[in-house]
This record gives structure tokens, C-alpha cells and sequence, in this order.
């Protein structure tokens, strides 16, 4: 007689913890990339808000996963030469290599709404592992979200990570000189929704 | 005008330069100010990232690390302050001026610079306007023989 009881309990179960998939929105005023360097002449701050991907998230299990992509050719740093720069092989190659991509391959709760999380970030072609903490905050669908022209519920995900340049492959002579800094802190900010 | 006088004066013209260059190095960086450059956004849409429980400053996403700035168009400037003095400026309207302001680390660096290159020189003309006068000196006395 109790296992009459069992089938319903899971079914219940699994309608409640069920990672939904989240597309992020087309938001440019909202989603932002920054990446900053410090120079001996000046700090910079590179922004672009071109962020694509997908992020699956179980709101119940607190778990998920994430597949992002940035487009590294439309990274803007206010000077035009400095662009134009970036995007060649000199620096970060990105007219030849303009795909940015991070990838999960292990997230965990630690508290609240954050997160611990592990994946791997691809730049100039080449691919490191990389851990952070992220947080990702799940609201439903409200006047908020609908006056932002948000479809559905909004997925909002922040996080920070630091890289080495010479990681990735840029091998600058300013960078070895000391000219040009080394660490690059990178600040990822989007809001994902139900497509 | 003889070559050692034209050397002195440019050696006193690069150190009056150089005097210059730093008052004016210093001046510029006088007017730096410590600012941090934000996207400005509703209070309701920063609390969807839970960035409500901001203790100071407006709501928004910072772009970047605060750096001391020179800024002059009073317009982009947000009315919130934060701590220490640290002023919020509306990065999309700098954008929109197309404005990109001085550093505090490009007047400084720029200034040292260029008043250690006058300051060379002034040295150079200075050493060579010396050199000058030596050798102008020797060729006016009169040979050993004529002194004997």
C-alpha cells in the first residue's frame, strides 16, 4: 500500500527540482564584460556587452552549469588604437581568434545565492581551467523584468575571475618589461531568461 | 652672439622649461580626483543581481577599478558620493561626449618625463656651452713662443 504513495511523491520531486535551461537576453544596457590592466601609463578598462550562451539552472537542487561565449573583436577600451591593438597577434589575436568562452565544469552552492565555480576559459585559442565564485539569482517573471522586456523569469549571474595574460598565449615584450600588467581581472555581468 | 653665449641661453631656456613642465604637471594633478565609472541603473533592476545592499553610492554596475581622474564637464558627474570623496561619473555619457579623461599616472609620468629630458638638455647645453668657452679661451692665448 505504501508504494502507491511513492510514485506521486516522485514525480512530485522531480517537477520541483528540474534544471531549466536560460538563454541570455539580448540586454545592452544590462550585460556588461570588463577586463582591466594596469599600464605604466595609464589603467585601462576593456567592455564589451556581446554575451551569448546558455546557463542551466536548478533553482530547487541549487546546481547548474553554463556555456558562455563573448565576442572579443567588439571589446571597446576608449582609444581606437589601443583596439585595434588588442585584436591583433600581437595581443589577444582576436580578428583571427574572436571567440571568448567560458565553460562550467563543476558548480556548488556555498551560501545564499553564491555559488563555488569551476570550469575552463577559452582566449587566443588557448584553454585553461579556471575557478571563481559566482552569484546567481533566479526572480520570477514581475513588472521589473516585463518593463525590461525580459521573456519569462530572469536568471541575473555576476562573477569575477583574474587570468594571466602569458596563459593565454600574449607574450608582449611590454609584458615582460613590467609595462604592462600581467593579471587581468575580468568582471562578467548578464541576466538569462527562458527563450 | 658667440656660440658659448647662444649655448648658456638655451641651457637657461630648457631649465626655465622644465620649471614649467612640473608647475604645470603639478597643477593638472591637482584637479584629480578619486572616480569610479558606473553604468547607472533602477534601484529595482540592480536588485535583481541582489545588489541592493549597496552601504554607499548609486545603484548601477561599476565598470572597473576607481582611478583618480581629471575631469572637467561637470555633467557626467553622479550627485552620490562614496567614501573617502570618491565621486560616481556616468560612464555611457562620457562615451556619448566621447570624452575619455586624464589620469592622475599619465600627467605625473608625462610631467617626470618631460622635465628630466629639459633638465638634460639644460645639462647639455649647459656642459657644451662650457666646453665652448674652453676652447675659445685656449685659441685666444698666445702661443709659448709669442709668450716667451
Amino acid at each position: 500500500m505504501r508504494y502507491l504513495f511513492i510514485l506521486p511523491a516522485l514525480l512530485l520531486a522531480s517537477a520541483v527540482a528540474a534544471p531549466v535551461k536560460y538563454a541570455v537576453t539580448d540586454l545592452d544596457n544590462v550585460n556588461v564584460m570588463t577586463a582591466e590592466n594596469e599600464t605604466d601609463i595609464e589603467n585601462f578598462t576593456a567592455i564589451t556587452n556581446k554575451i551569448s550562451g546558455t546557463v542551466t539552472f536548478d533553482a530547487a537542487a541549487k546546481m547548474g552549469s553554463a556555456d558562455l561565449t563573448v565576442d572579443g573583436a567588439s571589446i571597446k577600451t576608449g582609444v581606437p588604437a589601443r583596439d585595434s591593438h588588442m585584436v591583433s597577434k600581437d595581443w589577444f589575436n582576436f580578428a583571427a581568434n574572436p571567440v571568448i568562452r567560458f565553460k562550467t565544469t563543476q558548480v556548488s552552492w556555498v551560501s545564499g545565492d553564491n555559488y563555488k565555480v569551476s570550469g575552463t576559459l577559452t582566449m587566443n585559442g588557448v584553454t585553461k581551467p579556471v575557478s571563481t565564485t559566482a552569484r546567481v539569482k533566479l526572480t520570477p517573471a514581475n513588472d521589473v523584468t516585463k518593463g525590461m522586456k525580459i521573456p519569462g523569469d530572469a536568471l541575473a549571474v555576476s562573477l569575477k575571475m583574474n587570468v594571466l595574460l602569458s596563459d593565454y598565449g600574449v607574450q608582449h615584450p611590454a609584458i615582460k618589461a613590467g609595462r604592462v600588467g600581467n593579471t587581468l581581472p575580468i568582471s562578467l555581468k548578464f541576466i538569462a531568461s527562458q527563450p | 652672439m658667440d656660440r658659448t653665449t647662444v649655448l648658456s641661453r638655451l641651457a637657461a631656456v630648457c631649465a626655465v622649461l622644465a620649471a614649467v613642465a612640473l608647475v604645470t604637471g603639478l597643477w593638472l594633478g591637482a584637479q584629480a580626483q578619486p572616480v569610479q565609472l558606473l553604468r547607472p541603473a533602477p534601484a529595482s533592476q540592480a536588485s535583481l543581481f541582489g545588489d541592493e545592499a549597496r552601504a554607499q553610492g548609486p545603484s548601477g554596475t561599476r565598470i572597473g577599478s576607481p582611478q583618480d581622474l581629471i575631469i572637467r564637464n561637470q555633467a557626467v558627474f553622479l550627485p552620490e558620493t562614496g567614501a573617502d570623496g570618491l565621486r560616481y561619473v556616468d560612464e555611457p555619457m562620457l562615451t556619448e561626449l566621447g570624452l575619455y579623461p586624464l589620469q592622475l599616472k599619465t600627467v605625473r609620468l608625462l610631467s617626470i618625463l618631460t622635465v628630466l629630458g629639459l633638465l638634460a638638455l639644460a645639462a647639455a647645453f649647459w656642459l657644451g656651452g662650457r666646453w665652448s668657452r674652453k676652447v675659445a679661451l685656449r685659441a685666444a692665448a698666445p702661443a709659448p713662443s709669442e709668450r716667451a
